[in-house]
């Protein structure tokens, strides 16, 4: 569980949008080893893993809304109520560009609000950008 | 104020009858008072008529006694004829007193007064001289006269007593003729004034009984009046309760509707990344195994997703603008429809148009929906004018009626004026996608927002000489 392994958490419900997602960022050479949780609930065991120490911290989550389970806002929630991963960069990346899910984002502390462009293209795009910002432009908080 | 004239209508109608019984019973009163003089005069003329036979049969009697006593000596005939005599001045007293009223008779009287005091003396000599002569011998002389009836040749007393007796009953016939006028006055009066009370009586029932009839109107339109009022607030208060079961079947409704949008953006798009994403992924990674027609396919199926993706941000945004809250501002539309122009521009480079817009039009509206409904309008204009020599595009403002109207105007391909109708429907469109690519919901986007605005929208066009597109913003 060391800052240089530079993981980054995927939640994504959508065993396709994970693979594209996947070859988004292999595409843009982010070699970084991805974690996947499927649901709401499985982010939320997966957090509780990082509080009991038995998982490792991420450098970067990326994080869908509309999940099974728990919703992306009460995963988003629950991240900025501990204190592990209260400072932990979270990016939504999510289809919905409705006001009140932006609103909510924001106010509950996201780092960045990325809506899913439907062109692969553009978000092949915005995953590469993602990267390169989130994973070697910017200085992550140290980890506790 | 009519209620108070009909008030004043009845106070007079009370006025004038009651001058009119007190006219009446004056008059009634009158006759009978004349009535009652004219009987007085009656009963006083058959008063003297009596008096007057009276007197004529004292005269007579006396008379007799007188002749008794000179026939007989009997001292009882003397005795009689003096009383007889002294009646006769009594009866001729109460006679004057009787006519004092009526100067010829008292003349007349006075005349039979002296008439009667001639026959008397000449009736008492004649009794002084049997005093002297008891067994007869009476001096002719003396005697002739008294048993005369006019011994001095004059009126005599009975012819006297006659012409007062004849002027009496002239007087009596008189007065009969007077009092049965004066009776026939009081039952003519009488009859009349009752007439009249009685007209005026059935007049003031009448009245009466219309003001009784109108009251009751009063009081069944009052009480339908209050039964309609009870019927009112009974459907008063289900409308209040019908409206607000509708607001909440409103308010259930939209936010089904909410999330039916939300699960629209959301789960819709997300199969569409999933096809984009792959036949992005086989194009680039496979693409060596593809032939051109296997590359066309490939892009015909991207070409799909990104036009499914636009229907449904269009539909989006539709949803959306019938949604949001209205909040109305002062707004330059002259500059925000050219910074809309300018957006649209930039992500258009091959684009020509140019834009005017009248210098300074503002509007109270929304401004997010207006700058929807600007996109949309602008857009649209310069996507039909692309294919112009030198397409322009002019927003300006019209004073119609007492309103503004603003407008959009393009020198493009125009339409027919025949479809206008379907122009504004969503899904309906008037050229084909080979032609001008479309959703054909934008109008119908804008249409809403104009109505949201309680304004109007409406077009006008000639085909090949572009569109107008108008629009209010008030009701």
């Amino acid at each position: 569980m060391t800052v240089s392994e530079k993981m980054i958490l995927l939640v994504e419900d959508d065993p396709d949008h994970e693979a594209l997602a996947i070859r988004a960022l292999r595409k843009s050479n982010v070699a970084n080893e991805i974690q996947v949780a499927r649901d709401g609930a499985e982010a939320l065991e997966y957090m509780n893993g990082i509080s009991e120490g038995t998982k490792p911290l991420p450098q970067l989550v990326l994080l869908d809304l509309k999940l099974p389970k728990v919703e992306g806002l009460d995963v988003l929630r629950a991240i900025r109520a501990n204190d592990k991963t209260a400072i932990l960069p979270v990016v939504v990346l999510t289809s919905s560009d409705e006001e009140r899910d932006i609103v909510a984002s924001y106010r509950l502390g996201v780092n960045s609000y990325i809506r899913k462009p439907v062109n692969f293209t553009d978000f092949a795009e915005a995953t590469k950008q993602l990267g390169m910002y989130w994973l070697l432009l910017n200085q992550c908080p140290p980890a506790q | 104020m009519k209620l108070l004239k009909k008030t004043g209508t009845y106070r007079l109608i009370m006025l004038i009858t009651i001058t009119v019984v007190l006219l009446n019973t004056w008059v009634a009163v009158k006759a009978i008072g004349t009535l009652f003089a004219a009987q007085t005069w009656l009963f006083h003329t058959l008063q003297a008529i009596t008096q007057t036979e009276d007197l004529a049969l004292e005269v007579r009697t006396a008379d007799s006694a007188a002749r008794g006593y000179l026939l007989t000596g009997k001292s009882s005939f003397e005795e009689r004829f003096n009383k007889r005599t002294a009646n006769v001045q009594n009866d001729l007293d109460a006679l004057q007193k009787l006519t004092l009223d009526n100067p010829s008779q008292q003349r007349r009287i006075a005349y039979t007064r002296t008439r009667v005091a001639a026959k008397l003396g000449v009736l008492e000599s004649a009794i002084a001289m049997r005093h002297g002569h008891p067994h007869g011998g009476l001096d002719p002389d003396v005697l002739d006269p008294a048993l005369s009836d006019a011994p001095d040749g004059q009126a005599s007393v009975s012819y006297c007593i006659t012409q007062i007796e004849n002027e009496e009953r002239r007087l009596l016939e008189q007065r009969q003729r007077g009092t049965m006028i004066a009776r026939r006055n009081v039952v003519l009066s009488g009859a009349g004034a009752s007439m009249l009370d009685i007209i005026l009586l059935i007049l003031a029932f009448e009245l009466l009984i219309r003001a009784h009839q109108n009251r009751e109107r009063l009081e069944q339109s009052a009480e339908r009046i209050e039964s309609l009022n009870t019927e009112l607030q009974a459907l008063n208060s289900d409308l209040e309760k019908r409206v607000e079961l509708r607001t909440k079947e409103l308010e259930a409704s939209n936010k089904e509707l909410e999330a039916f949008s939300y699960s629209v953006s959301h789960d819709l798009r997300a199969p569409l990344r999933t096809i984009d994403g792959f036949s992005l992924a086989l194009k680039e990674d496979f693409s060596h195994c593809l032939n051109d027609e296997g590359q066309d396919y490939i892009g015909r199926v991207r070409a799909g997703v990104q036009r499914m993706g636009t229907l449904i941000d269009a539909l989006l945004q539709l949803s959306r603008v019938s949604r949001s809250e209205l909040q109305r501002e002062k707004i330059n539309l002259s500059m925000l429809s050219k910074l809309v122009f300018d957006e649209l521009r930039a992500g258009d480079a091959s684009n020509k148009a140019t834009f005017t817009a009248h210098p300074d039009v503002f509007a109270e509206a929304d401004s997010r929906l207006i700058r929807i409904a600007l996109e949309n309008l602008i857009g649209n204009a310069m996507k039909y004018s692309s294919r112009t020599e030198a397409p322009e595009i002019l927003f300006g403002s019209d004073a119609r009626d007492g309103q503004t109207v603003y407008f959009i105007r393009d020198n493009g391909a125009g339409f027919d004026m025949q479809y206008v109708d379907r122009l504004f429907t969503a899904f309906q469109r008037l050229h084909g996608d080979r032609d001008f690519k479309g959703s054909g919901i934008g109008l119908a986007t804008v249409s809403r927002i104009i109505r949201r605005h309680h304004g109007n929208i409406w077009a006008e066009s000639e085909l090949g000489r572009g569109a107008t597109f108008y629009f209010t913003l008030e009701a």
